[in-house]
């Protein structure tokens, strides 16, 4: 049943989103992979559904303060739209710049934010890092708005350098200095206090001349005066390259070791990171074409499951493996408690070094709610898509064990498992015996496929992306 | 005179995350250079609580002030490292944080100190609960190859799959979940772990199922996530599980701007918490084998910015507890400006590894070298003795 | 856009109110009702012969919603019936989970429809629940996410089903009568309808908030007319929420998707826009006397736009005035109808065409 071109289409859906739905996968499977990839990127040409059914049922400007809303949205973006590519890469920047709710609780500004990440996150190195450095959200998180001419605030200038773009190692601490001094008066018009009417629409920014320093700089041993020539240097940086590189690497291909250990580790498949580099130096910094570069690549093809689903990828997966939620309610913003639980508030990372990935992800902690999350949307065999999955082990009729454990993974997936976790799925299906049909699909039946597909999903083979 | 207890000792870690502003918990009220490089953030002298003719007490630690005055804080002064990657690497929360947990100042290390400690009391493995996490994502400090710890974002909904209804069903899905999580070999060092997890989750599920509801109290904490994790210490800590170290986090110290407004609204919530954390644990005769260790990964710069500080040096830990003998350890830092790192910043007069090499040593009775990784001189800040 | 034909039955003998055509000397701007905290997200109000407004609210949190009296000057009265959550948790408290329209009956008690529950409650002003019916489903008589209602001159409940796209008829008791509509753009369908009014003859108005139109309808649920198109233009709309009629037969719609209200006479003629021109209310301006905070940001923010709606929810008519529920600003604007019939002697008749001889 599962042929090549299904698998690698469903990797494909797993990395550039949260996975699709077996019966999408044949569709796509119909196509050239490299349509495919063309289509994933260039999002512009088409619209998310039901986002008014968000601003009459879930309006960003709640009363409540949480991102709980928007970043619900987010998510059943992911899952129900079709673009998700579009959705992936602005949470691939939110993990690279990561910036938190929590510090000025102006929900509006960090959906502003995310909305920059959204509509650019294919754009140029060159134009997220302008884009990054003019946004409020991010000037009020790193203090550049309090970086003045004559009383310099290194927050943003060190950041910049260390976490979102070169990395360690790469600059020296007269850099920073002069970075900082760069994007003085970098800061944003005052947005209106909460009370009595709410905080209002997104902030803006705003450069302050009076409080920009104007002298001439030395950055990275060239001669700049503000923030954009800072980042026209950064972006023609290799260390840039590498450091983004990589990052892309992590996020799409396969896990890496914490940015912390980058100066010291080299990377698992360093030859992958050089070509990479090497788009990326070509193009003069173009996400889409590096992008390009490592959708196509055989090494991405290959890197099957080894990556280990982050929150927003799991929680995304399985609404979408069950079909929940079909249409937003008032159980949507679930979505966004249930990655918090596991670890992942989007729009609220716990500090500016944004998310540990991996295997950090697990502990028995957020394993359990894993587990539970994904039990809780598939034992309701009604769901759409447990439903559509058991008509579908049904089509191919009476199952041994053995076929009802396979089909049930390949509608699942297809997925991978290990013959231990083989054993164990088949011993108990052997316990109710020949899945047979010959009196249709009773509710015994249904419960069966049902109880199948919920052990798949808390195996750890589907941790994994 | 020195009394020996004879539970098991306990440690709980409190971590600070975001870099505690030292120099406006411990003030220098009485000096002059640091009235004039702190004006955002000076207090009126009234306002302070003296602690002795140098240092006064923010007003919003009144709480553990208390309890200084009661004997039980032990403030160790000046706490920090050599920066050996100079002050741009150490001076990154992300750096920081990870050589207070895993002891390791030069290059990135691997395994928490923790880690290491549960690895001490419980080398196979046996007790998933030995280290308990309150919070989401489990810290460094506690992250080590072979090493379970019990993580726990709810403790009054903790377990497998909960909201299966027919508890045969569940019971046999736990079953398999049993089996699906078995270690297997040579599948590689990430599914070793995950399998190691399942297996914890299962264990550590079961012994955590009656402490919410064995634990009754009269004592009213705040609703904040500090209170309400210090609070499940105690339900845990009381339910008898064998527990030696709890870990929780206390976010947001990160105070480059509105140091003013909202850095007291933090230590207030942290302070109360502490103090009604320590009269939980004597109501239930459970405090005289419990030292609370209280840390953030650096201090702050001596200059403030208009409305904070930046990131610096110079922090400082609290050792709380019924054992221990209250007081100041360590030194405080010169004030003078010659003495200022990097012009900048105070240094630090003792190494943090000292402070853990002392607990370690001296309340958890286990040989603190392997842990921290070299010998570092110890102060004396019990007046209890651990039997052995 | 209308697709009665311009100033086709103006002549004479009208609907809605014995007069020719009204002089309209004007709208003004009165007042502006509640603040943050205390008005959370208005979404439907219903003022009661006292005038005391009965706001009904989203929030605090996202799943709860409030039902609070406060009076025409500003002062609370009290709160009917609130959900308290605990921050981030799940619900605690009975309540509604997404409260959504209200409606006085004839002895001014309270019906409220909860969109999230598939409920109507009527309740006392001293909080004393009536009575709660519903179920949801799509059968005759069950609700798939109610929205606003009215009630017609026989005292029976009309309720927009928002999720069944329909309009559907109960006694106060629960008791189904009849329903109409169904799923599509065409005239007498509807797609998420959500607000519903009655013109003093009895016809039906709903806000076809999918479809972008307001749709006038027999009281039996012929078409009658449709209203508005797609847009942001004159006479265009944008997810219309709430719709109300006045004496005059003039038709208020919430155009929520543009932030404005829309004003179209009895003949579905476009007449006017509002966006609002809110100032501080009384207890806004309590509040920001006692704090220096916002004082001092508000000096330094630029306000021009504060006073624009955002998100109106509903729009709702009481005599000659109207209460608009400003939804993201957390406050109800009031404004003034100045206007006055005029009979046929007094105005010419419909000339039927434009001119440019204006004197």
């Amino acid at each position: 049943m599962a042929d090549d071109q299904i698998e690698l289409m469903a990797h494909l859906m797993r990395r550039v989103g949260v996975g699709a739905r077996r019966d999408a996968l044949e569709v796509l499977a119909e196509r050239p992979y490299e349509d495919v990839v063309e289509e994933l990127l260039h999002p512009d040409e088409l619209t998310d559904p039901d986002q008014d059914v968000f601003d009459r049922y879930l309006p960003v400007l709640l009363a409540t303060e949480l991102p709980e809303s928007p970043g619900s949205r987010w998510i059943y973006n992911m899952a129900n739209g079709p673009r998700p590519l579009r959705e992936k890469m602005a949470l691939f920047w939110h993990h690279v710049f990561a910036t938190a709710w929590f510090k000025s609780s102006h929900a509006r500004a960090i959906t502003a934010q995310i909305e920059l990440f959204r509509e650019n996150g294919l754009g140029s190195m060159r134009q997220i890092l302008l884009d990054l450095s003019r946004d409020p959200c991010m000037i009020d998180w790193l203090d550049n708005s309090e970086n003045h001419a004559h009383a310099n605030n290194e927050n943003y200038g060190r950041e910049l350098l260390e976490l979102f773009s070169l990395g360690i190692g790469n600059y020296t601490e007269d850099d920073v200095k002069a970075a900082a001094r760069a994007f003085t008066g970098w800061t944003f018009q005052q947005p209106w206090p909460r009370y009595p009417y709410s905080e209002g629409i997104a902030p803006i920014f705003k450069f302050d001349e009076t409080d920009h320093d104007f002298e001439e700089k030395t950055f990275l041993g060239q001669t700049v005066f503000d923030g954009e020539d800072v980042i026209n240097v950064i972006v023609k940086e290799e260390a840039c390259a590498r450091f983004i590189s990589r990052h892309l690497y992590n996020f799409f291909v396969a896990d890496e070791p914490g940015v912390a250990s980058w100066v010291a580790t080299p990377p698992r498949d360093q030859d992958a990171i050089d070509i990479l580099v090497a788009t990326f130096v070509d193009s003069d910094g173009d996400i889409r074409e590096v992008m390009r570069t490592l959708l196509n690549s055989e090494f991405f093809k290959e890197a099957r499951f080894q990556r280990v689903k982050s929150p927003a990828e799991f929680v995304g997966g399985v609404v979408t493996l069950a079909g929940t939620p079909q249409f937003p309610d008032f159980s949507t913003t679930e979505l966004w408690r249930a990655t918090m639980l596991m670890g992942q508030a989007l729009m609220n990372p716990s500090s500016v070094e944004g998310w540990h990935t991996g295997q950090e992800w697990l502990d028995s902690g957020t394993l359990t709610e894993r587990v539970n999350f994904a039990v809780k949307n598939l034992m309701d065999t009604s769901n759409p898509g447990v439903a559509s999955i058991i008509e579908r082990v049904a089509a191919s009729g009476d199952a041994t064990p053995d076929e009802f454990v396979e089909r049930c993974l390949d509608m699942c997936g297809p997925l991978q498992f290990s013959e231990d976790s083989r054993a164990t799925l088949i011993d108990f299906a052997e316990q109710g015996g020949l899945l047979s049909f010959r009196e249709g699909v009773t509710e015994e039946v249904e419960g069966r496929i049902g109880r199948m597909v919920q052990l798949i999903v808390s195996a750890p083979e589907y941790q994994f992306a | 005179m020195t009394t020996k207890i004879q539970k098991p000792p306990v440690l709980v870690v409190i971590q600070l995350s975001g870099g505690l502003d030292f120099m406006n918990t411990l003030i220098p009220y009485q000096n002059g250079i640091i009235r004039d490089a702190r004006p955002a953030l000076s207090l009126p002298m009234e306002d302070t609580l003296p602690l002795d003719n140098d240092l006064a007490w923010h007003p919003a630690a009144k709480a553990l002030k208390e309890l200084y005055d009661a004997g039980n804080v032990a403030v160790v002064q000046g706490v920090g490292w050599e920066h050996l990657g100079g002050p741009g690497a150490d001076r990154s929360h992300f750096r920081a944080t990870d050589i207070w947990h895993t002891c390791d100042s030069a290059k990135i290390g691997t395994e928490g100190w923790l880690a290491k400690l549960i690895r001490e009391f419980d080398p196979l493995s046996e007790n998933p609960v030995t280290a308990v996490n309150f919070g989401l994502g489990l810290p460094r400090a506690l992250a080590a190859s072979g090493v379970t710890v019990t993580s726990i974002g709810n403790l009054d909904k903790f377990g497998l799959m909960t909201d299966i209804e027919q508890e045969e069903e569940r019971a046999e899905d736990i079953d398999i979940f049993k089996r699906l999580y078995t270690p297997g070999l040579g599948n590689g060092m990430v599914q070793d772990y995950l399998a190691q997890t399942g297996t914890s989750v299962l264990k550590s599920a079961d012994m955590l199922a009656d402490a919410p509801t064995q634990y009754s109290s009269d004592v009213e904490y705040a609703s904040n996530p500090i209170a309400e994790a210090l609070r499940d210490v105690v339900r845990v800590h009381t339910a008898g599980l064998g527990t030696r170290i709890f870990y929780t986090q206390h976010q947001g110290y990160d105070h480059h701007s509105g140091e003013g407004i909202l850095f007291p609204k933090l230590v207030t919530e942290l302070t109360e918490a502490i103090s009604d954390f320590m009269q939980d644990l004597r109501n239930h005769d459970a405090s005289e084998e419990v030292t609370i260790l209280v840390f953030t990964e650096f201090g702050r710069r001596i200059r403030d910015n208009g409305s904070g500080t930046d990131h610096g040096s110079g922090g400082g830990c609290y050792l709380i507890g019924d054992g221990v003998e209250g007081g100041l350890y360590g030194e405080y830092p010169s004030l003078e400006p010659k003495d200022w790192l990097y012009g900048e910043d105070l240094q630090h007069t003792i190494d943090f590894r000292s402070v853990y090499t002392t607990v370690l040593e001296q309340w958890m009775a286990v040989d603190a070298n392997p842990i921290v990784g070299g010998n570092f001189e110890q102060i004396r800040p019990y007046k209890t003795e651990v039997a052995l | 856009m209308t697709s009665s034909p311009d100033g086709s039955s103006t002549n004479g003998a009208s609907q809605n109110g014995d007069f020719a055509a009204l002089l309209r000397a004007g709208f003004p701007y009165e007042k502006t009702l509640g603040r943050r905290a205390v008005t959370f997200s208005p979404i439907d109000l219903a003022v009661t012969k006292d005038k005391a407004v009965y706001f009904l609210g989203r929030g605090p949190f996202i799943k709860g919603g409030q039902l609070i009296a406060i009076s025409d000057d500003d002062e609370e009265l009290g709160i009917i019936r609130r959900r308290d959550l605990e921050p981030g948790e799940p619900p605690m408290n009975s309540g509604w989970k997404w409260p959504v329209g209200i409606v006085l009956d004839a002895e001014e008690r309270l019906i409220v429809s909860d969109e999230a529950e598939d409920t109507i409650t009527i309740v006392t002003k001293d909080s004393e629940i009536v009575a709660e019916w519903g179920e949801h489903g799509s059968d005759p008589g069950q609700l798939d996410r109610p929205a606003h209602m009215v009630i017609d001159a026989e005292g029976l409940l009309l309720v927009v089903d928002t999720m069944n796209h329909r309009v559907q008829r109960f006694t106060l008791e629960g008791e189904y009568v009849d329903g109409f509509g169904s799923f599509g753009d065409a005239p007498g369908q509807f797609n998420m309808p959500w607000g519903i009014a009655l013109d003093s003859e009895g016809c039906i108005y709903v806000g076809d908030w999918r479809n972008d139109r307001v749709q006038k309808l027999t009281p039996t649920g012929e078409p009658l007319m449709q209203i508005g198109s797609s847009g942001d233009g004159e006479g265009e709309l944008n997810r219309p929420a709430g719709v109300d009629v006045d004496q005059h037969g003039d038709i208020y719609v919430a155009d929520r998707g543009n932030n404005r209200v829309m004003l179209f006479n009895r003949d579905g003629r476009y007449v006017e826009r509002f966006f609002g021109d809110a100032t501080v209310s009384k207890s806004g301006l309590k509040y920001l006397l006692e704090n220096s905070l916002p004082l001092r940001l508000r000096d330094m923010a630029i306000l021009e736009e504060q006073k624009r709606f955002m998100a109106p929810a509903s729009v709702r008519v009481i005599d000659d005035r109207m209460y608009v529920a400003d939804y993201s600003y957390n406050r109800i604007q009031i404004y003034r109808k100045e206007a006055y019939p005029l009979t046929a002697d007094q105005i010419l008749p419909h000339p039927g065409k434009p001119t440019l001889a204006t004197t």
